[in-house]
């Protein structure tokens, strides 16, 4: 038998005397896809890991550098609101942390000067530092007060603005019985502007008088302002529980 | 027994070349196109990667800030910028009738104000104290 036998109608000699059946295929096997389909299908599965890729990171840099504010969140930070990004919710934390750090200690020592009945000297920026706590307080009861003759200044306007019409129509008038009339609503104004301004160089008007900031009621314990209880307002920012 | 291999039409068969309608130039641009594909899914990989544990780290350092100085001194601060804020909106509402309330105090501002109470009572008293000595006779 000779070692090399050349291939008669495609096949070699040992598969033709095998006796087995011969089963020749013509074309693609059957549900193989054409060439340009299966290349097109390969490339789709590339681009759609690389799209996932993609995708991760965009999502990811967006969770780390998103640049907008949640207003329904409070920042004792920012105005308008706490921002979204990590980023920028680690770079309000870092100073929140600044301002308020030994803010315990400074009130611990403050306390055991005074156990001690010793002078104390000691500051913190945030309670009386330029833009601290007292500067703030100091502000805001300006501004009450400012308010407060804003809301006088009003009324007596209103007053003068009511007489000057009164004495106006009692100029014209030459009815008796409306000059009368007139009259008396004149006395009334005046009456009521010289209590006004009484009121207001007094102070009298329990209702138009300004509370000092510092004279505030305390927080109550289960209030759900932040500047009371920020745990119980935003449990999620702190790991650490309110000192009882 | 390796001639036979050598010799063998199946082995014969197999292409050593570019395929008759494939040139060089073709079979260079499809390696390119592969390498190419597998070096920018391999750098989205990286960076996916890269920006997954930036958020991780962020979150974890978040975490640790949270921890301190705690919601205690948090609320001082939120007093301070809720001061603010109301400053702000009532310099801004020139129509109001009637006087605006300050906010409440929180705890530790409550503790803060009355230690200073009590320190500014122990000046008052030293300095009495000091004039009296001053002031009284030999």
């Amino acid at each position: 038998m000779p070692e090399h036998e050349e291939p008669i109608g495609g096949l070699p000699e040992i598969i033709r005397d095998s006796n087995r059946p011969i089963i020749i295929y013509q074309g693609a096997p059957p549900g193989q896809l054409d060439p340009v389909t299966s290349n097109a299908l390969g490339l789709l599965a590339w681009l759609s890991l690389l799209t996932v890729c993609l995708a991760v990171i965009g999502l990811s840099s967006w969770a780390v550098w998103n640049p907008s504010r949640d207003e329904t969140r409070y920042s004792p930070i920012y105005a308008d609101g706490q921002p979204r990004g990590l980023a920028n919710r680690v770079e309000e934390r870092r100073e929140i942390n600044v301002l308020a750090t030994g803010l315990v200690q400074y009130v611990e020592r403050v306390q055991a000067d005074n156990f001690d009945r010793r002078r104390s000297n000691e500051r913190h920026a945030l309670i009386d530092g330029a833009d601290g706590v007292d500067a703030l307080r100091r502000e805001w009861d300006t501004t009450c007060r400012r308010v407060r003759a804003r809301i006088y200044d009003r009324r007596i306007g209103d007053l003068d603005t009511r007489l000057s019409e009164a004495r106006r129509q009692l100029r014209q008038t030459q009815d008796p019985a409306q000059r009368e009339t007139l009259d008396a609503e004149i006395a009334t104004l005046v009456s009521q502007r010289r209590d006004q301004a009484e009121s207001r160089r007094i102070d009298s008007d329990p209702s138009l008088r300004c509370t000092p900031a510092a004279s505030a009621p305390a927080c109550s314990l289960t209030s759900q302002d932040p500047w009371c209880n920020p745990d119980i307002a935003r449990p999620d920012e702190f790991t650490q529980r309110r000192a009882s | 027994m390796n001639d036979t291999r050598e010799n063998d039409p199946v082995s014969q068969a197999r292409p050593t070349a570019p395929p008759p309608g494939i040139s060089w130039g073709a079979l260079i641009v499809r390696v390119l196109a592969r390498a190419w594909i597998v070096l920018l899914l391999l750098a989205g990989a990286a960076f996916g990667g890269m920006a997954v544990t930036q958020v991780f780290v962020r979150q974890a350092e978040l975490e640790e800030l949270e921890r301190q100085p705690g919601p205690n001194a948090y609320a001082v601060l939120a007093y301070r910028a809720e001061l603010q804020r109301q400053i702000d909106a009532i310099s801004a509402d020139r129509s109001a009738n009637a006087v605006p309330a300050p906010p409440a105090r929180p705890a530790l501002l409550e503790e803060i104000d009355l230690a200073r109470a009590r320190n500014a009572a122990i000046i008052q008293s030293t300095r009495s104290e000091s004039l009296g000595t001053i002031s009284a006779p030999p």
